[in-house]
């Protein structure tokens, strides 16, 4: 576990998120797009049925937590996790992930290489939906408005999160829980723009329907220290990480 | 509505409910002025969060409510939201409460909320645009032993609100008065400390359902939120049966003993 120092304040791991509020969607789209999409982080996409991937769009309201108040979207590929002997072990890869403020910005960068950065990020709850609309230079971007499904029962769960970020591999560990799940199949309308964020999902065939989305009412997280990962290494175990300015 | 960039005002940011308000404004991106008594009490309001500007004023001062929320507005501009979420309960029986408790939960609850309403009101109106949320109380609605106190201070806050939104229709402001039952924050605690009796012990709700509630009856463009299970049902029957109420509340209190009769309600 080590502290951090991020925009002059100190900053421990295991980070914990104490409330947040989260939505998700997930899709199936055409395998070979999104190993391309993914290409440059040397990981792969787990295959579903053979040649399709699974993507994860969400949206995330942190209300309470280490990393102060903010929105996020989250775009993530379900990846095979390296050097597993398992099959079937998978984990998540982060391949984008904006924010709407400088500090978990500032912190997600320096303490797990996560691709943040920092732009216009709204969260409407409605009646029947709930909508979280990223604008990117004055441009709306993504649009996900998710139905609210059925209450569910979802496990705590504890997922590897991939991240690439300056020619480095790192794999964090995150732990997740909450109350109040809600989900249904479906349940998903997706608006894109036209610039380049955009562009990388419409290649991926979005808008499309989903497989299935949800949401939970109050989530706990916590992340856990980055590990740098070489795939190029014989037995590709995750290592420990040392940076500049942390002191263990 | 999106946020970002919109100046909120927040009282009572140092805990509960004005707290949550405050981080839930910030991770919109709105500047949010974050009110309490001292600063260092608004410490967890601004952790880790660039936009949350803390200032420290008393409601009950008039001087000092003109003053810092002019300080706000030349800082940061026009108010686009006022959150009043300061105010305090002095449980206990009438008989056993000092004139002067029972006119400081009046001046911090009642009194607060006027002066804030007053000092962002103008500059509403200029602008065409601002949110009014008053935290008031179930309470509010529903009088209960040992809670004459605060029950009158939100009944005013209650009945504030309700004309005050009546005489704002046209001027593109909106207002809404939220009426929670006991909510989990450090008041409930203080409460339950000063006079296990007065609530009784009764589970309090989360603060995001009061802020969720609000967000609603914004949507919707109703005046009052109600959140959580109950509380609707519990208006319905203060205003329908008192006396049932009361013996049922009489009960919790003392045992079964006989009630003043409040008389038919007036036709």
């Amino acid at each position: 576990m080590a502290t951090y120092e991020v925009l002059g304040s100190q900053i421990s791991t295991p980070v914990e998120i104490r409330d947040a509020r989260s939505w998700f969607a997930t899709f199936a789209v055409p395998f070979e797009s999104a190993r391309d999409l993914i290409s440059y982080s040397g990981l792969e996409p787990s295959p579903m049925l053979g040649k399709r991937a699974l993507v994860s769009l969400g949206f995330v309201r942190y209300v309470d937590g280490d990393l102060g108040p903010y929105h996020e979207v989250v775009v993530a590929v379900i990846v095979r996790a390296p050097g597993s002997k398992k099959r079937g072990e998978t984990g998540a890869f982060i391949h984008q992930l904006p924010v709407n403020q400088p500090f978990t910005c500032a912190a997600g960068k320096d303490i797990w290489g996560f691709p943040k950065f920092v732009t216009d990020i709204q969260i409407d709850e409605g009646v029947r939906r709930d909508t979280g609309t990223l604008t990117i230079d004055g441009e709306q971007t993504l649009k996900i408005s998710i139905a609210h499904g059925v209450p569910t029962r979802l496990p705590d769960a504890s997922l590897a999160a991939y991240s690439f970020a300056d020619g480095v591999l790192r794999r964090t560990e995150w732990r997740l829980d909450g109350e109040g799940s809600r989900g249904r199949p479906g349940g998903v309308k997706i608006e894109l723009g036209d610039n380049a964020f955009a562009k990388e999902l419409r290649v991926l065939g979005f808008p499309r329907r989903a497989l299935m989305s949800g949401s939970m009412r109050k989530v706990r997280m916590t992340f856990g220290d980055a590990q740098i990962i070489d795939l190029t290494a014989p037995n590709s175990s995750p290592k420990s990480e040392s940076i500049s300015g942390a002191t263990k | 509505m999106t946020f970002r960039g919109r100046v909120a005002i927040v009282t009572g940011a140092g805990s509960g409910i004005g707290l949550l308000a405050a981080k839930r404004l910030a991770a919109q991106g709105a500047v949010v002025a974050a009110i309490d008594l001292s600063l260092e009490g608004l410490a967890s309001a601004q952790e880790h969060s660039p936009n949350v500007y803390a200032y420290a004023a008393d409601v009950t001062d008039q001087e000092a409510v003109d003053e810092v929320v002019a300080r706000i507005t030349s800082e940061h501009g026009g108010v686009d939201r006022l959150v009043n979420a300061a105010g305090i309960c002095l449980p206990g029986l009438i008989q056993d409460q000092a004139v002067s408790d029972i006119s400081r939960v009046m001046d911090v609850n009642f009194g607060g909320t006027v002066r804030m309403v007053k000092a962002v009101l103008d500059g509403m109106i200029e602008r065409s645009r601002g949110d009014i949320v008053l935290i008031a109380s179930l309470a509010g609605w529903v009088p209960s032993f040992r809670m004459g106190a605060y029950g009158a201070s939100k009944f005013a806050v209650v009945a504030f609100g309700e004309v005050l939104s009546h005489e704002l229709v046209g001027t593109g402001l909106r207002t809404v008065v939220v009426c929670p039952p006991p909510v989990d924050t450090p008041m409930l605690a203080a409460i339950n400390e000063a006079d296990p009796r007065a609530l009784s012990g009764i589970p309090g709700i989360e603060a995001r359902e009061v802020l969720d509630s609000a967000e609603e009856a914004f949507e919707r463009g109703e005046l009052f939120a109600f959140p959580g299970p109950k509380t609707r049902q519990a208006v319905r029957s203060r205003r329908l049966t008192p006396e049932l109420l009361w013996r049922r509340l009489a009960r919790v209190e003392n045992g079964p003993a006989r009630q003043p009769r409040h008389g038919a309600p007036p036709a």
